[in-house]
């Protein structure tokens, strides 16, 4: 099993949790790292009805090339956020693929023996409480799955952060940070060969 | 940025100065783009108080001389169908932004291509048309916003912009520095006070018997002008193709990424007709892929609307089939393949 | 092991029976879901169930037919009035009451209001004013107060663009056929308790063929005002009343004008 080579080839992601989790602004921190480095993004958001008090849900491709269908049907990465987004979508990934989960929420059961997939199990919830600040869940799992797929560089994370982080919400860029940093800790440690 | 501010942005690039809308998912981010940016860029934003009012209002800035745009959502459109048609009787310029929805009725938000009638067809009474440009990327919905204003103003005639949900909410980078300022459309017709000139009346009714239809004739006349010079679309992969999918707007980036699959999971080769303009629709370049093609597969997001047009142009010269998906619900590259190996396979 | 003995309970408080037990789609802390359950146990109260027939907006309450146990009829948006019209004018002997937000209502469907006001149509009007468009993510409502930012007012509402927030029982006590008007709001138990005692006096002015009756509630939207459920309350209570005073608006009880 080999993750994909994000350099030469199209990644396609879904990115799921319920509303107020920070979802959205995870699929689209994503995108803005991976455009500010010359890939081609499409980031398509579940919107409306479905959002309130439901999941929330994002479709990101990234590619070199020109992307076609902004949707995904077989991801080759799901971030998963919560349960009721791990039960429904987590068939929706190819053999092979990488699941990055936030364990606080969700238990894993016998899904690593019945799918042959990579799982990067991050307790995202209890270390972003320990940072202070449960709302940066979604950048520590940004954090590892970008340690873990190489699909960007950090400083491009970094930047995003900044980017998107304006204003009042200026004050929660280092905590957002340290989030980041944390993630790309906990993915090397669960990454080394046993 | 995503793709209805995408089309706002696009609309203030062309020079809009007046937008007057009423809030309907999925289009909110056009009218909140244009709330936030619209006056402090020289326009008027008005937050009308129904759709029936917004249309109304782009009658008269438009009477004025000055470019202006309004955007709904399927249920809202059709409320502005009365009012389209006495832009298109009074031939008033203005561009009218359909990121539509799954309808009848209230339906849902999902995106949808049901309106493709109420767009291709005029929608509201009388004979009238209105070019119609269907976007299928983020980048599509702010070009083909700029390119609308120039055609409302070339040949004075509302143009809809006409998405769906998916290209109004996706993000995708977005390149905008060519939308540069437009060259001024000189206005002789506008209300401006008839200061040492002939005075001016917009209008629509034509009281003195025979006049309508004489109206009617240099409407048509126009609609055929547009027909001859305006239609566009996008062919990829036809020339060598053994079976033609003709599709628009989101279902067509979907066949898209069908036809760059290998060969071996479709019946030979698949080549794709986009329709960029649904009206006036291009039915010569369909007729002369049918002639050489097994078959036709029609992809939309409604009960088969497009295929109607798709039929007419064909006249016959190959089957014509239909994939078809409502209700919100989008059709997947898969299927499309299943449906194309199980149809010519 | 302990010792069990039998207590006897009564019920001083329970669901009312037409209220559907399910949880709502609301946000946390908004009003719609108060005002369902006292609209719920009016309906209960006056026995009128079964002969009760709701018209549901298009707004945060289209859903509202998922938690009342009547008959219910969607409606275009802004359009309730009229279909009420239809409804009432052909069952004279039901009663038929709308449920409607302030853009619903106020916005698009103000010509409805007006002319089923003006008509006097014996019907009541559930006005539901929380001064945003809640369903479509917070835009401005025509009863926005001035100066409060919205998606559409990114700047805040301005009198010289949008005008003033709109009082709709003021504007509608002009009309003759309008027989009862009152403004209420859900900050507290005991305003809960009032806001029931004006509905179910507007309920019982259509059983009785008063004519025309509209309850406006003052109603928090935490999700687009941004504020928590209790700075909601505190914001009724301190700024939304002086925009929109409380109490009874019109009064006018059958018999009194002669003109029935
Ligand atoms: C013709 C038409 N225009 C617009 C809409 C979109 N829309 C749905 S609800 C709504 C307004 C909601 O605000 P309000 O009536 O104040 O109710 P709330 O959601 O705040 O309870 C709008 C504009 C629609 N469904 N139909
Ligand atoms: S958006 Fe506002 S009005 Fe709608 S359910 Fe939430 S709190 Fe209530």
């Amino acid at each position: 099993m080999s993750l994909k080579d994000s350099t030469r080839e199209v990644h396609r992601i879904i990115i799921a949790g319920f509303g107020g989790q920070g979802v959205l602004t995870l699929g689209r921190l994503l995108c803005m790292s991976a455009m500010s480095e010359g890939k081609e993004v499409t980031y398509l958001p579940s919107y409306g009805s479905e959002v309130r008090g439901g999941t929330a849900n994002c479709h990101v491709v990234i590619s070199p090339d020109q992307i076609f269908s902004p949707f995904v049907e077989k991801a080759d990465s799901l971030i998963i956020l919560n349960r009721a987004s791990f039960e429904r979508f987590r068939d929706a990934i190819r053999p092979g693929g990488l699941l990055v989960v936030n364990t606080s929420l969700v238990e894993l059961g016998d899904y690593e023996s019945t799918h042959q997939v990579t799982v990067l199990p991050v307790p995202a919830t209890e270390q972003a409480a320990e940072l202070g600040n449960v709302l940066v869940g979604n950048v520590l799992l940004l954090g590892a799955f970008r340690k873990a797929t190489g699909i960007c560089c950090r400083k491009s994370v970094e930047q995003a952060i900044r980017q998107l982080l304006t204003g009042r919400k200026s004050r929660d860029i280092e905590v957002n940070q340290k989030a980041l940093e944390r993630g790309t800790q906990l993915a090397a440690e669960l990454l080394q060969p046993k | 940025m995503s793709g209805n501010e995408a089309a706002a942005e696009g609309a203030m690039r062309a020079g809009c100065r007046f937008y007057a809308g009423y809030p309907i998912t999925p289009q909110n981010e056009i009218i909140a783009y244009m709330a936030d940016h619209l006056p402090l860029r020289g326009g008027v934003f008005v937050q009308a108080e129904s759709e029936l009012a917004a249309i109304n209002m782009l009658y008269g800035a438009s009477a004025a001389g000055v470019r202006c745009m309004t955007s709904s959502s399927s249920p809202g459109v059709s409320l502005k169908q009365e009012g389209i048609s006495y832009l298109a009787g009074s031939e008033l310029p203005a561009v009218i932004v359909n990121i539509s929805r799954a309808g009848p009725g209230l339906g849902d938000i999902g995106p949808s291509q049901g309106d493709y009638f109420q767009t291709t067809r005029g929608g509201g009474h009388g004979d009238y048309r209105c070019p119609a440009l269907a976007p299928s990327t983020v980048q599509e919905m702010a070009e083909f916003t700029y390119l609308a204003f120039e055609l409302a103003d070339t040949y004075r005639n509302p143009v809809v912009v006409q998405g769906d949900g998916m290209v109004g909410q996706m993000m995708e980078p977005v390149a905008l520095d060519h939308l540069r300022p437009p060259r001024p459309h000189q206005k002789p017709w506008a209300l401006t006070g008839a200061a040492g000139r002939p005075r001016n009346i917009v209008r629509s009714f034509r009281g003195v018997k025979g006049e309508l239809e004489k109206h009617n004739i240099k409407l048509q006349e126009k609609y055929d002008e547009i027909k001859r010079t305006e239609v566009r679309c996008v062919k990829i992969a036809c020339e060598e193709a053994d079976v033609l999918v003709v599709a628009y707007g989101t279902c067509a980036r979907i066949a898209r990424e069908v036809i760059a699959w290998p060969p071996r999971r479709l019946p030979g080769r698949v080549g794709l007709l986009r329709p960029v303009t649904l009206w006036p629709f291009p039915c010569r370049q369909i007729a002369e892929l049918a002639e050489r093609v097994r078959g036709v597969l029609t992809v939309e997001m409604n009960a088969g609307q497009m295929v109607e047009d798709v039929r007419l142009a064909v006249e016959g010269r190959c089957p014509v089939h239909l994939l078809r998906r409502m209700g919100g619900a989008v059709p997947t590259a898969r299927e499309i393949a299943d449906k194309l190996v199980a149809l010519f396979g | 092991m302990r010792e069990t003995r039998t207590v006897r309970c009564e019920t001083l408080y329970a669901r009312p029976q037409c209220l559907i037990d399910v949880p709502t789609h609301y946000c946390a802390g908004c009003g719609h879901g108060t005002v369902h359950r006292v609209l719920a146990e009016i309906i209960d109260e006056l026995g009128i169930r079964e002969r009760t027939i709701g018209i549901a907006p298009v707004g945060c309450a289209v859903l509202a037919y998922d938690y009342i146990d009547i008959d219910w009829s969607e409606a275009a948006h802004g359009r309730p009035p009229a279909v009420a019209t239809g409804l009432k004018r052909v069952r004279p002997d039901r009663i038929v009451f709308t449920y409607q937000g302030d853009g619903d209502l106020a916005s698009i469907g103000m010509a409805e209001t007006i002319h089923a006001a003006n008509r006097g149509e014996n019907i009541t009007v559930i006005f539901i004013n929380n001064a945003v468009y809640g369903m479509t993510q917070g835009q401005m409502a025509p009863t926005t107060l001035v100066g409060q930012k919205t998606k559409t007012t990114p700047r805040g509402r301005d009198p010289e663009q949008d005008g003033y927030p709109i009082r709709v029982c003021e504007l509608l006590s002009g009309f003759d056929r309008v027989r009862f008007l009152a403004r209420a709001t859900v900050t507290s138990a005991a305003r809960v308790r009032r806001m029931k005692k004006l509905l179910k006096k507007a309920f019982r002015y259509q059983i009785e063929r008063v004519g025309f009756s509209l309850v406006e509630v003052l109603s928090p939207c935490p999700t687009y005002w941004r504020m928590t459920p209790v700075e909601c309350c505190e914001f009724i209570e301190e700024t939304m009343v002086k925009s929109f005073p409380l109490g009874v608006i019109k009064d006018v009880s059958a018999g009194e004008d002669g003109d029935r």
